[in-house]
């Protein structure tokens, strides 16, 4: 068989408050195979970005916690593994690319620093030429016209779009099995939102990359992803093959969700439909 | 650099901030060189010339051993920055790293070391350094420790603030998610950012642990005679107030350049690094 890039089982996840818990995940599951792209779809507060966090392990050792069933990167289950294992994948094997790219670079360092800091996760003694080298090379591949200003740039001094080219660049440079987009470029003005998804999904298709999409944006995942999960108030309701979901969206909130797609002229929102949850709350039995 | 001259060169107050602070440290650097009498600054003694008033060659006028008040003024100012400088030295690095754990790390670190910093702050810092020196002995050392011991709690209480508000940008999260250790996060991601508030703080501080130091001589708890010392000739020449008035008016007026000039530089720095808090 072959191996799954990352395979969810049935997991959930429980945050322990003082007085209450709060169930965050429901039991979710999920599978990126290799060279695909997956969406997850759904609105905020739904377990979009937990879900994210949880795949980098970023929550896992965090106290009040408490986490059910089984991810499995290329195989191998984040349970058996130890800690600094897993830390080990994080900026080698798996990156990921933010909503605000402005903020996710640190202001004080210029991007060749950034760069170098990135690169030194999986190659500890690499020299800043190298650095030089490699940074120009796939800057170049993100179609930044002058890399070595760039390089020599502050955050600040660089457009939106630039900010995350760079981003994207960064985010691929050390040729990660998967990619986590989560809502790339929703902080930017639309143009360059779409020239984000079309520069991500030519870097994936080069480099062989899995990516995982997290969005609410239905225009977005339509265009980019071969396959779609649709999550609702921490449980998924709904999978398939994108073009199959659009066409033919079997859970009632997949169609209000499809509804609720700003139109210029439809006056529907999902405000329609809310008023009876009850049938969302029936949970899919994803394999 | 261009920007930063503009600015302190638009206000009047921060160009006398930049001079008298400029005299100051010039001052106390080629102390031997400007003094009239560079040996008045220890234990020598000319009872023929003691107490005279202002007039030449003592322009400050002799105190009651006939030493140059001017001289010892100069050697004060020496001791004070040195005493202020190697405070800021010990305390900030102190502050600023707990201050970073306590805003980076878990709720038990937090809990641990801000109710610590607040015990430090609850107590005043006179009273607190007077304590210090009452059970150490007074000496210049002992007493940039006790200042010291006051001046930390200050400065983890700014950045931990600092990092609360940072922890939450977004290179942050990218740091945590490339897999960048607590340590690197902590003073290469977040430190460098809170830089400029750290760096105001510590010029107005300057002027403020000179004035403490000084308050604590004043009182007998600082640095010991014959090494001179704004606060101890303060205290000296009060007993003789009104009638040899240059004993306490000329340290004093010191104290007060010293201080007024850290202030104004603080502010200038506060607009140049665009601190605004």
């Amino acid at each position: 068989m072959k191996n799954l890039t990352l395979e969810i089982i049935r997991l959930s996840l429980t945050f322990e408050g003082l007085m209450e818990t709060n169930q965050v995940l429901h039991e979710i599951s999920l599978n990126i195979a290799p060279k695909e792209k997956v969406a997850l779809v759904g609105e905020s507060g739904s377990g979009k970005s937990v879900t994210a966090r949880l795949i980098l392990g970023l929550l896992q050792s965090r106290a009040k916690t408490k986490i059910q069933g089984a991810i499995r990167f290329e195989g191998q289950e984040f349970g058996w593994i130890t800690e600094k294992e897993r830390d080990q994948l994080r900026g080698t094997r798996m990156s990921m690319i933010f909503q605000d790219p402005v903020s996710a670079l640190n202001p004080v360092y210029n991007i060749e620093t950034q760069f170098h800091e990135v690169l030194r996760r999986k190659y500890p003694l690499i020299t800043r030429r190298q650095v030089r080298k490699e940074a120009i090379k796939i800057l170049e591949d993100v179609h930044i016209v002058h890399p070595e200003r760039v390089l020599k740039s502050f955050p600040f001094q660089l457009s939106g779009g630039m900010n995350q080219r760079v981003m994207i660049a960064m985010g691929l440079i050390n040729k990660p099995t998967l990619l986590i987009a989560d809502e790339p470029g929703t902080a930017l003005d639309v143009t360059v939102q779409d020239q984000t998804l079309h520069l991500m999904q030519e870097m994936v298709a080069k480099r062989e990359t899995s990516v995982f999409l997290i969005s609410h944006n239905l225009g977005v995942v339509r265009e980019f992803s071969d396959r779609l999960y649709v999550i609702y108030q921490g449980r998924i309701v709904e999978e398939g093959k994108t073009e199959d979901v659009f066409a033919d969206p079997r859970h009632p909130y997949t169609k209000a969700l499809l509804a609720a797609v700003p139109g210029i002229t439809s006056g529907n929102t999902i405000a329609d439909v809310i008023n009876d949850t009850s049938a969302f709350r029936a949970p899919k039995e994803v394999h | 650099m261009q920007r930063t001259a503009k600015i302190i060169l638009s206000k009047p107050l921060s160009i006398i901030g930049v001079i008298l602070i400029a005299l100051v440290i010039l001052s106390a650097l080629f102390a031997d060189f400007i003094t009239p009498f560079p040996s008045h600054r220890g234990t020598v003694v000319d009872f023929s010339n003691f107490n005279q008033p202002p007039g030449w060659p003592n322009i400050m006028g002799t105190d009651l051993v006939g030493r140059d008040l001017f001289t010892r003024i100069i050697y004060a100012y020496r001791i004070s920055l040195i005493l202020g400088i190697v405070v800021l030295l010990l305390a900030v690095p102190l502050g600023v790293t707990v201050g970073l754990m306590a805003g980076y790390m878990g709720r038990k670190v937090r809990f641990v070391l801000m109710r610590m910093t607040e015990v430090f702050l609850s107590i005043p810092p006179l009273v607190l350094a007077m304590s210090i020196m009452g059970v150490l002995e007074p000496t210049l050392i002992n007493g940039m420790m006790a200042v010291t011991v006051m001046w930390w709690p200050w400065y983890s209480r700014l950045v931990y603030n600092l990092t609360l508000a940072e922890k939450e940008e977004g290179y942050v999260l990218a740091a945590e998610v490339i897999g960048a250790s607590k340590l690197h996060i902590m003073f290469i991601e977040i430190l460098p950012n809170c830089f400029p508030a750290i760096l105001t703080k510590m010029t107005l501080d300057l002027g403020f642990v000179i004035l403490i130091a000084s308050s604590l001589s004043f009182l007998g708890l600082g640095v010991q005679p014959p090494t001179p010392d704004l606060g101890s000739m303060v205290a000296e020449g009060a007993r003789y107030l009104p009638d040899s008035w240059w004993l306490t008016v000329f340290p004093g007026l010191a104290i007060l350049v010293a201080v007024f000039g850290f202030n104004l530089l603080g502010d200038a720095m506060r607009e140049v690094l665009g601190t605004h808090q």
